[in-house]
């Protein structure tokens, strides 16, 4: 089992246990519901963390090609070949001033949130639009 | 630097527009360092303020209201704006670099947790400008009296969304580093081969992720008890103010290991480099890492040990056994320096203060996790004066040992180091004389957050002391902004590797070119800088 995969479980179990001991000493909801939480965070973790560790593995060298790095021996530096990440973009600043508008917007009225509303559409459309 | 990476440097996108809209993982990571040190410099001015009103009885610079507001926005800015944020912009930086990758998983979504985060600051401070006020009712915004009817105003809401737009920022950038870490390393960069502070990182990260949302869902049900006719906390609709205090500090207690799990990274980069000497133990201090984080989450309750509603003794013993990993950290810091090769520049005299300040604050930390200690000095200036040793003794500190390290890896300039031993100086002097005094004064009985206290009472000494404290730390904080601003513009040139590192941002420029690396060292350990320097010898 991969390491990124353990290291979920064993906050899983780990709190599975501390969960176990809070509730039969205090019989307190509040924690132990919050407890429970973290355990069905955890383990959704290592649901998901698991299915991306294996298709990785099963990509074998892709992961190498992915990051960009030649393909050299298992001994020799590895050499950067181009990259495909972007440079720059305006749309996550616009989507946060969208936030903060539809934010504010619920304290002093429609007339912040609606414009957060439009702004935030545009944003988003913005951003799944934009080329590498 | 060779004329390669001068070409290549001279391709990046500059400008404030450039800024505004870079997606680049290390510019990301310096905005994020730059904007946390403006809020530090903003709520520590505040704390001068209140400083200066306590340093003799009387009300001479404010009345309670403001100093109320006062000491919420410090304490709010000091936690969310500062010291989260400067996890953040270091992680930023040197997560992919130690990983040997180019950049983070979400570019973009980086970008948008920066502005997220600054403008939620904003938001925050923006109470100041309300008819009202800024919010007043303390960090932890305890219900009922941070409901509307005992703070009013739309200062204390400002305060809310500020926060929840902090917190997805916050949130975000988890997720981010997290993938970012499993799904970017370099080949043969394993697991067990990842640089310490990575492995602070991933259990920070993970405490962000599961902590974080709790503190959103109580401040989003906070915002409809005071906005929409909620009654979560109101008692007289069937509320609870005790739940408001388990969902605060459920987030609240991981939010102390968020803010120095990090930096115990930082100080276990460091105290190897300088000790000529690898790693005591990296095995033992990953698991003490793991355990310390696990253990976070079964503690909260010892914040709450006076409401009277929670299991004192299971929070008791809890909130003791987490000293335990805590204290292996320290036999392995220890334990690398012995029979080392010391040398004691800036960023390793950091690593001292940091290594005696914060077990000053983890052992008043043991005697606050025994009820009936707890129950004696519950909300007096003790409990101000083990905050700041862990806070400022531990954190600040290491903040200050990673800033002089990794600012000639940023900027491609040494820091001066006769002004940096200066700054660390003035820093532990001012820091001992601000805060030593409290815990006499809690002992003596002195409540925290009030803005005065009777002539008559015997605290007027230790105050005058501790008022005096915070100015010499406020002078160190100057020295450390005029060594910056000068060493940028006249410091020595870095090189690549002044310091002789073991990890792999030691492996590429100073800065590094867009994109991190032209070529990564094999990686066969967790020195993989150290090895490719040494590998002859290693060899033989």
């Amino acid at each position: 089992m991969a390491e990124e995969v353990r290291f979920f479980l064993r906050v899983a179990l780990f709190t599975i246990v501390i969960a176990t001991i809070y509730w039969f000493m205090s019989y307190e909801e509040a924690g132990t519901w919050l407890l429970a939480g973290i355990v069905a965070s955890a383990a959704f973790f290592v649901g998901i963390v698991g299915v991306n560790v294996r298709a990785s593995r099963r990509g074998g060298r892709n992961v190498k090609a992915l990051l960009g790095f030649a393909d050299t021996g298992p001994d020799s530096p590895l050499l950067l070949e181009e990259d495909g990440f972007p440079l720059s973009s305006a749309w996550p600043a616009v989507v946060s001033v969208a936030a903060v508008l539809v934010g504010v917007g619920l304290i002093y009225g429609a007339w912040l949130w609606i414009p957060g509303v439009a702004v935030a559409s545009a944003g988003a459309w913005g951003w799944l639009t934009e080329t590498e | 630097m060779a004329t390669g990476d001068a070409a290549i440097h001279a391709s990046e996108p500059h400008g404030i527009a450039a800024w505004l809209t870079t997606v680049d993982h290390k510019r990301i990571g310096i905005l994020y360092l730059v904007t946390a040190v403006g809020f530090f410099v903003i709520s520590g001015s505040l704390s001068m303020f209140m400083r200066a009103e306590l340093a003799q009885p009387g009300l001479q610079l404010m009345d309670e209201s403001t100093y109320n507001q006062l000491f919420t926005m410090h304490g709010t800015g000091m936690m969310f704006l500062f010291a989260t944020p400067v996890v953040a912009g270091l992680a930023n930086y040197f997560v992919p670099l130690h990983i040997g990758a180019p950049d983070v998983a979400f570019p973009r979504v980086n970008a948008l947790t920066y502005w997220l985060y600054v403008l939620g600051g904003v938001v925050i401070f923006s109470g100041f400008l309300t008819a009202s006020g800024a919010a007043s009712f303390g960090w932890t915004a305890y219900a009922p009296l941070s409901e509307s009817t005992y703070t009013p105003g739309a200062g204390a809401d400002l305060w809310i969304i500020g926060l929840i737009l902090v917190g997805t920022s916050s949130i975000l950038g988890a997720v981010n580093l997290m993938a970012t870490i499993f799904g970017m390393r370099a080949p043969g960069m394993t697991m067990f081969r990842l640089p310490i502070f990575v492995w602070n990182i991933i259990v920070t990260m993970t405490l962000i992720m599961f902590s974080f949302p709790v503190l959103t869902a109580a401040l989003a049900a906070l915002f409809i008890d005071r906005n929409f006719g909620g009654g979560f906390f109101d008692p007289a609709q069937g509320g609870d103010p005790i739940l408001y205090q388990h969902l605060f500090w459920f987030f609240g207690h991981p939010e102390v290991y968020i803010v120095i799990l990090p930096f115990f990274g930082v100080v276990t980069e460091i105290i190897p480099v300088f000790s000529r000497k690898p790693l005591f133990g990296y095995r033992g201090f990953v698991f003490a890492t793991l355990l310390i984080g696990a253990y976070s989450f079964s503690v909260w309750a010892h914040h709450m040990f006076t409401t009277g509603a929670v299991d004192n003794p299971f929070f008791s013993a809890t909130s003791m056994l987490i000293a335990v990993p805590t204290g292996v950290k320290f036999f392995n810091w220890i334990s690398t320096m012995w029979r080392g090769k010391l040398t004691f520049p800036t960023p390793m005299l950091f690593c001292m203060g940091f290594l005696f300040m914060f077990l000053i604050g983890g052992i008043t930390g043991v005697f606050l996790a025994s009820p009936p200690i707890d129950y004696a000095v519950h909300d007096t200036y003790y409990v101000v004066g083990h905050m700041h040793s862990v806070l400022f003794g531990g954190s600040v500190f290491a903040i200050f040992a990673a800033f002089y390290y990794w600012i000639p890896k940023m900027s491609g300039r040494l820091m001066n180091e006769r002004v940096g031993k200066l700054h660390f100086w003035l820093m532990l002097a001012g820091f001992n004389l601000t805060f030593l005094p409290m815990y006499q004064l809690g002992i003596d009985g002195m409540a925290r957050r009030i803005a005065d206290y009777p002539a008559v009472s015997g605290f007027e000494g230790l105050n005058a002391l501790s008022t005096a404290g915070s100015g010499l730390l406020a002078l160190s904080i100057v020295v450390f902004l005029v060594n910056f601003v000068i060493s940028m513009k006249r410091g020595e040139q870095a090189g690549d590797d002044p310091w002789g590192g073991n990890t792999l941002e030691w492996a590429t420029t100073s800065p590094p070119p867009p994109h991190n690396f032209r070529r990564l060292p094999p990686i066969r350990s967790e020195r993989p800088v150290f090895d490719e320097r040494h590998g002859d010898q290693l060899d033989g």
